[in-house]
């Protein structure tokens, strides 16, 4: 079976456990996260082309202070950087986070805007967030509460890493 | 020429050699290298099996070449022409078969020594208090405490994505967690490598070791794949060499599939055998001494087992044994088994349906000599109308009837005798009454009435029965006179002769019942002529009357003739020209 490594990085709370917690059936344990930064689980999904298992590394909350580990970045097909709609900062952090991979990584990048089950609460305009967006292949809305367009955004990763 | 060869020995570098090969054979080389391309065959068939032979010697390479290619052509083979392979195998089975079985049962006796030796025994139990102290499974506890060490699964590991490529493991089940402890190992290397860096910027620190106290994960690193053994116990550094060589072989056999490794994991299925000869294993010396020892535990509880199960399996089968016996009891008329089956260890129970004429159940256990004990009966009540039960009702019937006898034509019975008619009359009755029997009224013919005449039978009411119709018989009789005539016509002859029959008869019978009897011969004229002359011809009349009897042989001393004179009968208005007879009894004195 193929196997693709693809990461999930973004500022802290912005919901990156919490989605593939909505993503993944069993999960494998949550105490490495505060360990050693990095927590990873694997998800077999679907495609027309055949099955493709993804290990899903979910890479710890990172702040402006903090180290961004980049080694777990390594061999990555694929990597999604994550922001919360009800927090401006997060939009931020998540482009300053993906600068940081891009010198890491050659491999293509989605954006994820996470909490769309609550209200947006933050002041990009429709014309910054596009501005912003030209920097990834793709951009999604998800909730990781609700669950929606969680599977849809994993698919989309999934076939984003086979390329 | 020769000096240039020698120089060219000192160089290693190889763009010094290709310098020197362009010097020596300059622009020969096309020629040479054409001599050689045409001779390659035999050039390379001198030395083929000998550089085999070599490089097999050297490092088991050829083994990891070509074990997957003979797999897979067998493997084409068997799919292609499995006929052929049959036939070449089918010699070979029988023999495969009765090893493996041999096997089984070697490495089962073997497993089950160990079960009862290691639950069974103070040591074991010990073990398992302590495997459950440390948070163990038992099974690895025993492993840490019996080998020395123990490679209990290889991981092979695409080092820059952290992705399974391979595992194997000791028990062949391979942990379903295992590509996620891959990842984990990769980042957990990387986090350390980040955490603990010397001041050496360009080198990375890697884990090589990962040990708690009975337990360690030896990481063997290549430039593109990691190596990873779990291991119990100690290993040697012969041990961690072999992990090292075996990395290095995968890296060379396997360099495309790793250089164009794109998240498939399929081409790297062929490392199992390498990673295979990787779970090595090491008795501790006084396990491996226990290990020769015949395994008698085992053996002691296969045979007790094996004891039980033939106990069991005779008592069975003795049981299903009574079980048909008895069951046969239906084949006895009469009787319906309804329902027969086995109760207990060793006992049936049996519901059947009997005719009350047919053979009683306990008469039946006793013929067959069967043990009433093991045998419980429930008996309900029913007719049969089987032939055979159908005759013993016929011969219960006529036991009550000692003058007919019962005899059988063709499977048929057929009755004779004779009885008096009362008797056969009850027969009949008797007879009509018995269920399925059909033909009665045939059987009923057979049995005649008994003539009166030949009554034998000295009982004094038949007897006297006989005599009162006797007695009728006479008195009723009367015999009629020509006008003034006092001989007997042909008509009052014959009456005369049948009316000394009955006399014989009646005084025969009066002689059994012990009677005195008389006949009173009354002689009658009708009014046509003189007083006296009427009283003598009536007289006369009786006379003859009585003279015949005397001739026909009764003896003179039972007739008495008198003469009644003229009896006039009133209804006709005339006389009446008649002898009229009575017969008068009295008892004996």
């Amino acid at each position: 079976m193929i196997q693709k490594k693809i990461c999930l990085l973004g500022a802290s709370g912005v919901g990156k456990t919490s989605l593939v917690r909505q993503f993944v059936e069993g999960i494998f344990s949550d105490k490495y996260l505060t360990t050693i930064g990095v927590k990873i689980d694997k998800k077999v999904v679907e495609l027309a082309i055949g099955q493709v298992q993804l290990m899903i590394w979910d890479i710890e909350g990172i702040d402006r202070y903090s180290g961004f580990q980049s080694k777990y970045l390594r061999g990555a097909s694929a990597y999604a950087i994550v922001t919360d709609q009800t927090r401006s900062q997060s939009l931020i952090e998540g482009m300053e986070i993906h600068l940081m991979a891009r010198a890491a990584t050659n491999a293509p990048a989605i954006m994820i805007i996470n909490k769309s089950d609550l209200d947006v609460a933050w002041h990009w305009t429709q014309n910054e967030l596009n501005g912003y967006s030209k920097e990834f292949v793709s951009c999604f809305s998800t909730s990781a509460k609700t669950g929606a367009g969680v599977e849809d955004m994993f698919k989309f990763i999934a076939q984003l890493s086979l390329k | 020429m020769a000096d240039n060869n020698k120089d060219a020995d000192h160089l290693s570098d190889e763009a010094q050699m290709q310098q020197i090969r362009d010097l020596i054979v300059g622009s020969d080389a096309s020629r040479i290298k054409q001599v050689m391309q045409d001779n390659a065959r035999e050039l390379v068939s001198d030395v083929v099996i000998e550089a085999i032979h070599d490089r097999q010697k050297q490092d088991d390479a050829f083994d990891h070449v070509l074990v997957p290619l003979v797999e897979k052509s067998v493997q084409k083979s068997v799919k292609e022409h499995s006929e052929q392979f049959v036939g070449y195998l089918y010699p070979l089975v029988g023999r495969l078969v009765r090893k493996s079985v041999t096997a089984f049962l070697a490495e089962f006796l073997e497993k089950t020594n160990d079960l009862i030796e290691n639950s069974l025994t103070l040591k074991g139990l010990g073990w398992r208090f302590r495997a459950w102290q440390s948070g163990v499974s038992f099974s690895q506890y025993v492993a840490s405490q019996t080998f020395v060490f123990r490679v209990e699964q290889v991981l092979l590991i695409h080092r820059q994505t952290g992705i399974l490529l391979n595992s194997v493991s000791q028990a062949g089940d391979n942990s379903a967690d295992a590509d996620l402890v891959s990842s984990m190992l990769t980042a957990i290397n990387d986090f350390v490598s980040d955490s603990f860096h010397t001041t050496q910027q360009d080198h990375e620190q890697n884990l090589k070791i990962i040990k708690t106290e009975d337990f360690s994960l030896v990481i063997k690193r290549g430039p593109q794949l990691l190596l990873v053994a779990a291991v119990t116990g100690n290993i040697s550094q012969d041990i961690s060499t072999k992990f090292q060589i075996t990395i290095e072989h995968i890296h060379k056999l396997f360099s495309k599939e790793i250089s164009q490794f794109e998240g498939d994991t399929l081409p790297f299925e062929a490392t199992t055998q390498p990673l295979k000869e990787c779970l090595l294993a090491e008795l501790k010396p006084e396990a491996e001494k226990r290990s020769k020892k015949r395994p008698i535990l085992a053996i002691i509880l296969v045979c007790i087992v094996f004891m039980a199960i033939g106990y069991w399996g005779l008592l069975s089968f003795k049981q299903n044994q009574l079980l048909h016996q008895v069951s046969e009891i239906g084949e006895q008329p009469g009787i319906l088994v309804h329902s027969a089956k086995t109760t207990g260890w060793q006992n049936v129970a049996i519901s059947v349906l009997r005719d009350p004429s047919a053979i009683s159940v306990e008469q039946w256990l006793e013929e067959r000599q069967i043990d009433p004990q093991r045998v419980q009966f429930q008996e309900s009540g029913y007719l049969s109308l089987e032939p055979k039960l159908v005759n013993t009702r016929l011969e219960n019937t006529l036991n009550r009837y000692p003058r007919v006898t019962l005899s059988w034509h063709q499977g048929k019975p057929v009755l004779t005798g004779t009885v008096a008619n009362a008797q056969r009359q009850m027969l009949a009755r008797d007879l009509f009454a018995i269920p399925g029997l059909s033909d009665a009224n045939e059987l009923i013919k057979g049995v005649s009435v008994e003539e009166l005449a030949t009554v034998d039978d000295d009982s004094p009411e038949i007897l006297r029965a006989l005599f009162e119709i006797t007695r009728a018989k006479i008195d009723s009789a009367q015999i009629e006179f020509e006008q003034g005539q006092s001989s007997l016509n042909e008509a009052a002859k014959d009456q005369l002769t049948a009316l000394a029959s009955y006399l014989k008869t009646a005084i025969e019978l009066s002689k059994k019942l012990e009677l005195n009897v008389g006949l009173i011969i009354m002689g009658a004229s009708d009014s046509s002529g003189s007083k006296q002359f009427n009283q003598a011809l009536s007289r006369k009349r009786a006379q003859a009357a009585q003279q015949f009897l005397v001739d026909q042989g009764i003896d003179a001393g039972y007739l008495n003739a008198i003469g009644l004179g003229v009896v006039e009968l009133t209804a006709t208005g005339s006389g009446a020209r008649k002898v009229i007879f009575n017969i008068i009894n009295f008892k004996a004195e």
